[in-house]
Parts: structure tokens; C-alpha cells; sequence
């Protein structure tokens, strides 16, 4: 039992050592993560592309997957310096 | 499927279903009837009036063009034409811009107007084209050239390609088809580095090009700064040391198009300031910010940044750095377009309201500055179009609250195409006396050629960026080689196109 405890305790320890490590990757410049979804249902949603606003599902829809990656999973893209290639 | 887009474009696949390229299908009317975006918000769908403008143009363009001997087409690429498209618009939207019926339909009285005109500094504070190695292959299907008769020859001999947004029909439509002196040329970024739309180095050697040929000063140019990215300082030390802009330009919205992990603020000390230091000794004291222009439920769709397409940041960092000019691109206006535009004057004639763009003529006043600017491009073209008695409530509050010295003209060519329409739309536009009664403004726009209109087109940039006065009043864009080019075109027959480049609703749209 003894054992048991100790073995549990220790699993538990780093699982929230490694949430802990998650979430300080996660990246949120473009807001937390429900802003990020909420950017994502909007943007990659179709069928509000007919008659609404800027949907723009093209780079928006992706920049918004990419923010919840970022923002929610952790999975962030590196940056790139607006250098252009001569 | 990864999907392609034309730079400057950022609707959706399925958006994109429901419009057309706007010079492939809309009536070749001088005026767009229908309003035409730039891919930065939706077109709205023709509503009920412009079709009547439109129909309106047409009865009467075939009136005049028989009398003239020449058919419609022609016709309305005339200053008669023009007049014809402004006289239907007065019919349908009320008393707004100064025209008569005799100008539509004498063409001596019109030509002799547009002549003496002509020669009005105009200074272009947004313009743009896209680099020459952008060549993304869904672009084609999205910006093909119309073909048949409602095009202009002269457009027809190029092939289906992105041309008409490059260097060469950017001077055409700009320096060959308008009125415009002096253009200044700008860029933008993107999360997505691929839709980039012209480097730093692009843009000044694009001006060094257009002045050596000219002969003197006709295109200014920016440089882009990225505040946020990896190493953008970096550029702004380059900028200084060795590209010499007039003025920087960026997006406190990170990406125009989407929802940005590089969202800032101008009022950021830690961030901003060290920049705003570095561009006062420099003495490229001017930035150019783009600002509002989000849809319709920007509160969803930029969840988490939405702010920084506000002037919620202004105020502070005018009052801190007035050694510094700050240029709000669109007046900071939120894309009403999206909405109603009755639904929009409506809420101006309760509250004298216009979404962010009133907290934007009020920061002068709110924080006693006077280094605020308020830039007119596509705000203007698109409000002169679906509502122009809307357009005149928010050029004349623009002007009232700021002062005429703090409103610049800007088109956002080459996206409408040759801008002489908004040109000559602001030359005719005055203040409904019952606005300027009710808001009680005391500065009216006066007639085509007014002390405020010309500030406003021209005299205001001249300031900014150190422009001599006496030579923008001048032969100097009268006798460079530019104007002989133009000059010789005209003698030519060159005509303007009438064509818009962004895009349009489908008919069958309409009620989506």
C-alpha cells in the first residue's frame, strides 16, 4: 500500500511538472486560448463566409490554428524577422 | 489543400465564391456603383440606390453619348461621363456633391473644368503595389483580366496575370489617369512571411526610379517597421543608416488580415519608446498606423487583440512624443461597410458617433495634441459610394474636430484603380447644411479648389514631409518629364479605364 502511495504521489508530481513545463511554452500574443478558439470559429467557420464580415479564412483561418496551437497546446512556430530573401 | 491568395486579399475560398473581380463585372461607370473592397473587409452586395445610380448613369450616358456620337463606353470615360455618374448620384442619394446637369451634358463645360483643375497638388498618402516575384498560382483565378468589350483595349493586350496590381499599371493609373502629383508608396507584413507585400529595399528603389525618370519628386517611400518580431529594430537602424524613408509605416494589428501574435501598442514605454527616440533624432519623425477596418464581430474574430485596431493607444503616445506625427490610416474607421451603411448614419445622426473613428478626431481636443493625422484611404472611396451623405458627415467631422490642417488624402491605389473618381468625388463633395447645422460645425469643404480641399489633397502632405510649397504650387509637376510623358499620352488618346481592381458581390449574392 505503502508503496502504492508513493509510486502515485510520484506519478502525480510530474504530471504536473510537466503541465507546468506545458504551459510555460504555451504562447498567448495572440491571446489565451479561448481567445484563440474564438478566433478560429470565427475565421475557419464557411459558412459565415457568405454574407458576413472579414472572413478571411485564407490567412486569418490559418494565423487563428496556429494561435490555438500556440496558445493552447504549446506548439509554437518560430518567429521570423521581416528580412526579405534578395 | 494549402490555400493561395492574392496578396492584399484575405477573404475565404468560399467568400471568394460569391464575388468577382470587380473590373470583370461591374458597369464601367467613371464611379464605382457598387462598392468595392480591397480585400481588407467584405463588398457589400449592390443595395437598392446604387442600382439606381447605376441605372440611372446609364440612361443618361446613352442620352448624351448619341448626342455626342459616340457610344456609352466612351462617353463615360469623359469629364462629361464623370460629371453624368456624380448628376445620377445626387438624383438617387440627395444634394451631395456640386454638379450640375449642364456639365454632364456639355462636354466644352466639362473638359474646360477638369482642365483647370488638372493641375491641383495631389498628394497620394496610401498607395500600393505588390513585388514583382509574387506568383502564387490561386491568384490567377481570382484576378483574371475580363475580356470582352467592357474592357479597355489597352488592359486586354496583357495576359491574365497579377500586372494590373505591379509597378507599371500602378504609374499608369496613378500618374497617367489621375490628377495625383506626388504618391507614397507603402507596404504591409503578415504572420504568413509569404504574403509579404514589398520589401524596404523594394519600395525605395521603386521611388529612386520613378524620381530619376521623372526628373524630380513624385513618389515617396516607406519603410515597413515590425515591432514585436525578431530583431525589427534591427530594419528601423537599417531604415536610418541606409534606406531613408519619409515615413514608417505599421500595423498595431500585427497582420491586416488575421488575427496576429505580433499585436502592440503605441503606447507601449518598454516597446515603442526606444523606437520613438531613434525616429526623432533621425528626424523620420512620421508613422504611418494602420488602424480599424475589422469586421463586423471584430470582438469574436480578434479575440485577444482587437484593441490595437483601435486609437485606444493615441492618445498617450501623441501627448508623450510630440516631436513625433502620427498618420492614422482609414480614419481608424471599424468597417461599418459590413453593415448597413443607413444603419451607420443613422446611429451619426443620434449620437454624432462613427465607430472609432469620432474617438479618433476627439484625441486632439481629450489629450491637447496636435501631431494626430486622420488618412483617408478606402474609407473614403468606400463611404462616397454606398452612402455619400455618410461620407460627408465623416470627412466634415474629420475636419471639425481636428482641423483641415490634420485630414490627408489617401486612395489606397492601385487596389480601385486610377483614383481620379475619389479625386473628383472629393472636389465635389460639400457638408449637408442640415449636418453642419445640427453638429454645429462652422467649416464647410468649400468648392473643388477650397483652402480646405486643397490642404486636405495635397498642402497638409507637403508639410509633413517637407515638400516645397511654392514648387507644389509650381510648374515643378507640370513640367518634369512625367507630366511630358503624361502628356504625350493623353495627346495619344489615353483614356482612363473606369476599372476597379478589388472585388465585388455576385448578383446572386445579394441576399446571403
Amino acid at each position: 500500500m505503502r508503496g502504492f502511495l508513493r509510486s502515485s504521489v510520484a506519478a502525480l508530481s510530474l504530471a504536473l511538472a510537466a503541465s507546468c513545463a506545458l504551459a510555460q511554452q504555451k504562447d498567448e500574443r495572440a491571446g489565451t486560448c479561448a481567445d484563440a478558439k474564438s478566433q478560429m470559429e470565427y475565421f475557419c467557420d464557411p459558412a459565415r463566409g457568405a454574407g458576413d464580415t472579414m472572413v478571411a479564412v485564407g490567412t486569418a483561418c490559418e494565423n487563428a490554428k496556429k494561435n490555438v496551437a500556440a496558445a493552447c497546446e504549446g506548439k509554437v512556430e518560430a518567429d521570423k524577422a521581416y528580412k526579405f530573401d534578395k | 489543400m494549402a490555400i493561395q491568395r492574392h496578396i492584399g486579399v484575405h477573404m475565404s475560398d468560399e467568400e471568394m465564391k460569391n464575388v468577382v473581380a470587380a473590373d470583370e463585372a461591374a458597369f464601367a461607370s467613371p464611379v464605382p456603383t457598387q462598392m468595392v473592397s480591397n480585400g481588407e473587409y467584405n463588398p457589400l452586395p449592390q443595395t437598392e440606390q446604387q442600382a439606381k445610380v447605376e441605372a440611372l448613369i446609364k440612361e443618361m450616358a446613352d442620352m448624351h453619348a448619341k448626342k455626342h456620337g459616340m457610344d456609352r463606353r466612351r462617353f463615360l470615360q469623359t469629364s462629361a461621363g464623370m460629371a453624368t455618374a456624380f448628376v445620377a448620384m445626387n438624383k438617387v442619394f440627395g444634394p451631395i456633391f456640386d454638379v450640375s446637369e449642364a456639365e454632364a451634358a456639355d462636354m466644352e463645360m466639362s473638359d474646360y473644368r477638369a482642365k483647370q483643375l488638372s493641375g491641383q497638388f495631389i498628394f497620394d498618402d496610401q498607395t500600393h503595389f505588390i513585388r514583382d516575384d509574387f506568383n502564387k498560382e490561386g491568384l490567377l483565378g481570382l484576378t483574371k483580366w475580363a475580356v470582352g468589350a467592357k474592357v479597355n483595349p489597352r488592359i486586354n493586350e496583357a495576359p491574365m496575370t497579377l500586372a494590373r496590381y505591379k509597378m507599371d499599371n500602378y504609374l499608369k493609373e496613378i500618374f497617367l489617369d489621375s490628377d495625383t502629383k506626388v504618391s507614397l508608396l507603402s507596404g504591409a507584413p503578415f504572420d504568413d512571411p509569404s504574403w509579404w507585400l514589398l520589401s524596404n529595399d523594394a519600395i525605395q528603389n521603386a521611388c529612386r526610379a520613378v524620381n530619376k525618370m521623372a526628373g524630380g519628386t513624385r513618389m515617396l517611400g516607406h519603410t515597413v517597421i515590425t515591432p514585436k518580431y525578431p530583431n525589427w529594430m534591427d530594419e528601423v537602424d537599417r531604415g536610418i543608416a541606409e534606406l531613408h524613408p519619409v515615413s514608417w509605416k505599421s500595423y498595431t494589428i500585427g497582420d491586416p488580415f488575421g488575427p496576429s501574435k505580433y499585436a502592440w501598442r503605441l503606447d507601449d514605454e518598454k516597446l515603442m519608446y526606444p523606437f520613438y527616440e531613434k525616429a526623432v533624432k533621425s528626424g523620420i519623425n512620421t508613422i504611418c498606423i494602420h488602424k480599424g477596418l475589422m469586421p463586423r464581430d471584430y470582438e469574436k474574430a480578434f479575440a485577444g487583440t482587437w484593441l490595437s485596431a483601435t486609437v485606444d493607444d493615441l492618445g498617450k503616445a501623441a501627448k508623450d512624443w510630440p516631436q513625433m506625427n502620427f498618420v492614422i490610416y482609414h480614419s481608424a474607421i471599424r468597417p461599418w461597410l459590413a453593415d448597413a451603411p443607413e444603419r451607420e448614419m443613422a446611429e451619426f445622426d443620434k449620437s454624432a458617433y462613427i465607430q472609432w473613428s469620432t474617438d479618433l478626431a476627439r484625441i486632439p481636443e481629450k489629450f491637447g495634441v496636435n501631431n494626430v493625422y486622420a488618412e483617408l484611404g478606402t474609407t473614403f472611396a468606400s463611404s462616397c459610394v454606398t452612402n455619400p451623405r455618410f461620407c460627408a458627415a465623416l470627412v466634415g467631422q474629420l475636419v471639425n474636430l481636428m482641423g483641415p490642417e490634420r485630414v490627408v488624402w489617401g486612395s489606397d491605389s492601385v487596389w480601385y484603380g486610377s483614383p481620379q473618381w475619389q479625386i473628383e468625388a472629393l472636389r465635389r463633395l460639400e457638408i449637408p447644411a442640415d449636418i453642419m447645422k445640427k453638429q454645429g460645425w462652422k467649416t464647410a469643404l468649400g468648392g473643388p479648389n477650397s483652402e480646405v480641399k486643397q490642404k486636405i489633397f495635397g498642402l497638409n502632405s507637403a508639410h509633413l514631409y517637407g515638400l516645397d510649397l511654392k514648387l507644389t504650387q509650381g510648374p515643378a509637376f507640370t513640367a518634369d518629364k512625367l507630366a511630358a510623358i503624361k502628356a504625350e499620352y493623353l495627346a495619344l488618346g489615353g483614356d482612363r479605364s473606369n476599372k476597379t481592381y478589388g472585388y465585388i458581390a455576385k448578383k446572386d449574392s445579394q441576399t446571403a
